[in-house]
């Protein structure tokens, strides 16, 4: 493995300080594993030449064009304007749970996924946008592709505190009737929610036409119950206390948290959501992956 | 009735550890205590959670119950696992898992012998007895203990090696004499005591007793209140240390015929001169039985005659038969055919002389009235030729010759009037009645009394005590006629009802008054009208000692000229020689032997046992007489003595059983448990033949519930580890 991929590890990033540089670590980290450099040339569709005129930038002359006809030319894109990622982050109370195997919680794995997205689409002179939300949004940097974007996206989500309930379903339609510009609107979320209510907010950003990438973001412990003790479960997010003999009732947990993913994925695929599962415990590189492709199917449509 | 064993039972040896059964609620202790002791976390995916308690919360209860309870089996199983349950179902108990020492104790009383079937009682016992070893654990050891009389233990130490004490088993011989419950008792319970000492390894320790349980040997009343009480608590002791298991192989209906006696009336027997020989059948039946009863001389039949006796009746027989060569002879009374073989059969030793030479010392070879032996010896053999019609030859020989005799030609020595006697006369009598001779004292007026009791009454240091009674200082003159004293003793029981002969009409004149020491076994067979003893006689080493405080003349009683005179004189010769006829018929367990005066060979007597085995008896020569003895008379029948090699004519002895086991009455349970094992706990298995001698199904391994409860104990296990992973409560 080289060197830089290993920041890829959450338990690796864990043990290093700050959001700028885990999200730098973790871009690098990643880039260093592909063929093909997701930063430039990509991003913007060839549409048409026009003739050159004092002040454009030279990057764009078609130099080609220039040794047949000795005319200065310059490539004309589609569209001027780069792409809008729009980051949703929940800080709800559930969303600091860290589970006894995990190398930290998933508000903080959240966190370092939102920061490396941040840092690759401002990279690709894409603008990105993030709104931190529990039951009320409680902060919001609008879209920019400004390169001093990165240090506001990345003291917002510095910031971020997890202190309150989650309600997803009237978040995502209060920030699907912000988000005017049509572009790709990233959740990171435990998404422990009613699911019904959490799909038709997200069925409005779709609605939007935003292209709609769900992480779906889940301690080990969560999906695999792996208690043995009995234990007082101390409910986030307002819930009551219970106390449980693990083995006893693990399968009947498994079964209903199974039973409530199957809801949600099939809900993502009905409504074109593309659902991202992500474990605490696993690689980063998921995350950045499937954000490249969504971007790629937005640009095709 | 037989005593049917409970078809099925349950018990256990170490009650003491249901105890533990208080274990089995720890598993719920351990589920509310776990309830308590938790650990706290907070949880996210808290609604799941709830989801899941509410559709799960009536299976995870039914569940948990469910496990609880299997695991509360799973303790249960085990405290009663070590509570050693066992079960038992008409036989004996068994406990594997303990290292056991099993007692077997097996009736050799004759009454064993009896054959209900093809088998006997005594074989039945010894296939059970191998079958309890054969379906003994590994490690377990066995001790054997023979009840017959005296009872021995015939592996003492236990042997933990089954092959080794079976063989020791099937080598066991009935043996032909009662059974000694008390010894057999005291005899096991040494043996529980040693082995509790010695072989803690042994952690266990069972008594069977098996045995026909008859009357005999167990009925308090024949065998006396102290002997039972003592037999009660040797039993009681024995439960402490180990539990009792009586099998039972007596049977109720068993009927038998046996001789219960055989004997010379003679006491002597002479060549050419018939002998009497009287027998006694008795039936021990409850039915009338018929037997043909069948004399045999040197074992060929001589007679034979049919008698028929009613139930629990009696039966006289007798026979004549004459020898006509001198030597030792076997008489035999047999009632062959029922199924008790051992008491069918009397045997009798009996050595025929050419003549009975009777010795008479003469003390007063002359006198007014003549010799002192002249009537004597006419009385001895009337008819004159010297010889008597019943074979009698008397020879008289001078006082001064007694010394100079081989005593041990003679059948009988009677001294008359002799004086007195030196310490080497006094030594040669006393020889002669260790060799089994008679020795008849009349007196007279020669004799000097303190001389009597010096040298022959054992007063005097060194001397011999031979006489029956000491002589007063003094004869007393005084006419006194004779008193019979109810014609009790053996020598005057032939006057019984023959007034006629004048027994009590014999007058006498004068005598030394005797005085019989107290504690003696003398006994007085006469006495006078003041009821001073006369004639006093008591047995002295092997032979006999008869004094007459009289005369044998007329010197001093008028009875040499009387007619009871001649019987008296003969029987008293009968009853003096009658010892050594006595020593040769014993019954079982009695030593049989002699006194030689002359011998030969290495020193050992050789002896043919009845069932072929050869013993040795050594030679105890002390004064110029050498005696030999033997006690292992058992089985009964005929012993041979071989004092010089076989081609010597051997010496024969007969040895006959004690008729009193032939009776097979036996106990009944209730009895029983009245009788000598009162208070005593043991179980009783009725009708021990049948259980040996049907295959299939009465020996079954019955008893102990361990193993089963060990599989159950490994069923529970398992199922409660597959319901723990079928509940999620383990791993995955």
């Amino acid at each position: 493995m080289e060197p830089s991929r290993k920041y890829l590890q959450p338990e690796v990033l864990a043990r290093l300080e700050g959001l700028p540089l885990r999200a730098r670590l973790i871009v690098e980290g990643y880039v260093s594993g592909v063929h093909r450099s997701p930063f430039h040339g990509f991003s913007i569709e060839f549409a048409e030449h026009r003739e050159y005129a004092p002040g454009d930038d030279l990057r764009y002359v078609d130099w080609k064009v220039f040794g047949r006809t000795d005319k200065f030319y310059l490539k004309q894109y589609e569209e001027e304007t780069n792409l809008v990622c729009n980051l949703l982050l929940d800080t709800s109370q559930s969303m600091l749970y860290q589970g006894p195997a995990s190398p930290m919680s998933k508000l903080e794995y959240a966190k370092c996924v939102a920061a490396a997205l941040g840092y690759l689409v401002l990279h690709q002179q894409d603008s990105v946008g993030l709104a931190t939300f529990d039951s009320e949004v409680r902060g919001l940097a609008r879209p920019s592709s400004n390169p001093s974007q990165l240090n506001q996206v990345l003291h917002l989500l510095e910031e971020a505190a997890a202190e309150h309930k989650t309600d997803t379903g009237p978040i995502f339609h209060a920030l699907a009737e912000r988000f005017r510009k049509r572009g790709i609107v990233i959740v990171l979320s435990d998404l422990f929610d009613d699911v019904s209510s959490m799909l038709t907010g997200l069925k409005h950003f779709r609605h939007r036409r935003h292209e709609v990438v769900l992480f779906h973001i889940l301690d080990p412990a969560e999906l695999d119950f792996p208690f043995r003790q009995v234990t007082m479960f101390e409910g986030l997010e307002q819930l009551p206390k219970v106390l449980v003999d693990p083995p006893a009732l693990r399968k009947a947990y498994l079964r209903e948290f199974h039973d409530y993913l199957r809801q949600l994925k099939q809900g993502c695929r009905m409504h074109h959501i593309d659902y991202v599962a992500m474990r605490t415990d696993q690689t980063f590189d998921v995350a950045l992956s499937s954000y490249l492709a969504s971007r790629r199917g937005w640009l095709r449509t | 009735m037989n005593h049917v064993p409970a078809l099925f039972g349950f018990d256990l040896l170490s009650p003491s550890m249901l105890g533990w059964l208080a274990a089995a609620i720890a598993p719920l202790l351990i589920h509310l205590w776990s309830r308590r002791r938790y650990q706290e976390a907070p949880w996210a995916a808290m609604r799941y959670l709830l989801a899941a308690m509410k559709a799960a919360r009536r299976r995870t209860r039914f569940e948990q119950w469910l496990l609880l309870l299997v695991r509360t089996a799973i303790i249960a199983t085990v405290v009663l696992a070590a509570a050693e349950p066992y079960l038992e179902l008409g036989t004996v108990p068994f406990v594997p898992g303990v290292r056991t020492h099993r007692l077997l104790v097996i009736d050799g009383s004759y009454s064993m012998g009896f054959r209900p079937g093809e088998t006997s009682r005594f074989e039945a016992a010894k296939e059970l007895a191998a079958r309890i070893v054969d379906e003994s654990d590994q490690g377990d050891g066995f001790s054997l203990v023979l009840m017959a009389d005296p009872a021995r233990a015939v592996v003492d130490e236990p042997s933990l090696d089954p092959a080794d004490f079976i063989a020791e088993l099937q080598a066991l011989r009935l043996a032909h004499t009662g059974a000694d419950l008390a010894g057999a008792a005291a005899c096991v319970e040494r043996l529980l005591a040693n082995t509790a000492r010695r072989n803690p390894k042994l952690a266990r320790q069972e008594v069977y007793l098996l045995s026909d349980l008859g009357r005999v040997s167990w009925d308090p009343q024949r065998l006396g209140q102290k002997a039972a009480e003592q037999i009660q608590r040797s039993f009681a002791k024995i439960t402490q240390m180990a539990p009792l298991t009586l099998i039972d192989l007596g049977q109720d209906d068993a009927g038998n015929l046996a001789v219960t006696s055989a004997a010379a009336a003679q006491t002597f027997a002479v060549r050419g001169r018939n002998i009497e020989i009287r027998g006694e059948l008795r039936n021990f039946s409850r039915s009338p039985a018929s037997a043909r009863v069948q004399l045999l001389a040197d074992g060929h039949r001589a007679a034979e005659e049919t008698v028929n006796l009613d139930p629990g009746g009696q039966a006289a027989v007798s026979f004549s038969h004459r020898f006509e060569t001198p030597g030792n002879h076997v008489l035999e009374i047999a009632a062959p055919g029922d199924r008790l073989e051992i008491d069918n059969h009397r045997w009798i030793a009996l050595a025929v002389r050419p003549a009975v030479r009777v010795l008479c010392v003469n003390g007063q070879p002359s006198g007014p009235k003549g010799s002192a032996t002249d009537y004597l010896a006419t009385a001895l053999a009337p008819a004159g030729d010297g010889m008597s019609a019943a074979g009698i030859q008397p020879e008289v020989v001078a006082e001064s010759a007694l010394v100079e005799t081989d005593l041990g030609r003679y059948d009988c020595v009677f001294l008359v009037n002799v004086a007195q006697f030196t310490r080497g006369e006094g030594l040669v009598l006393d020889n002669y009645l260790k060799s089994g001779g008679g020795v008849v004292f009349f007196l007279g007026d020669r004799v000097l009394p303190e001389q009597y009791n010096q040298i022959l009454g054992g007063m005097a240091p060194g001397a011999f005590d031979i006489l029956p009674a000491r002589l007063q200082p003094a004869p007393v003159e005084k006419r006194q006629m004779l008193n019979p004293l109810e014609y009790r003793h053996p020598i005057v029981e032939v006057f019984r009802g023959q007034e006629r002969a004048g027994l009590l009409a014999t007058p006498v004149e004068k005598h030394f008054p005797l005085e019989v020491p107290a504690e003696s076994a003398s006994q007085v067979v006469l006495a006078l009208d003041d009821g001073t003893p006369l004639v006093v006689e008591r047995p002295v080493h092997r032979g006999r000692v008869i004094l007459v405080g009289t005369s044998a003349d007329t010197a001093w009683t008028p009875m040499p000229l009387l007619p009871s005179y001649v019987p008296i004189i003969q029987e008293i010769l009968a009853y003096a020689v009658a010892q050594r006829q006595q020593r040769r018929n014993v019954l079982v367990g009695e030593s049989i032997g002699a006194v030689l005066t002359r011998f030969q060979g290495n020193g050992l007597i050789t002896i043919k046992t009845p069932d072929g085995r050869s013993e040795t008896a050594p030679l105890d020569a002390a004064g110029g007489v050498a005696g030999w003895n033997f006690a292992s008379t058992d089985p009964s029948g005929i012993y041979m003595a071989f004092h010089g090699g076989d081609a010597e004519t051997p010496e024969i002895f007969a040895v006959n059983v004690d008729p009193k086991e032939s009776d097979l009455a036996k106990l009944s349970e209730t009895e029983l448990r009245r009788g000598v094992l009162a208070d005593v706990p043991f179980q009783l298995h009725g009708d021990g033949h049948r259980l040996a001698t049907q295959h299939a199904g009465v020996t079954t391994r019955s008893g102990g519930l361990a193993k089963p409860l060990l599989y159950l104990l490994l069923g529970l296990l398992l199922l409660e580890t597959y319901l723990a992973r079928r509940f999620g409560h383990h791993a995955p």
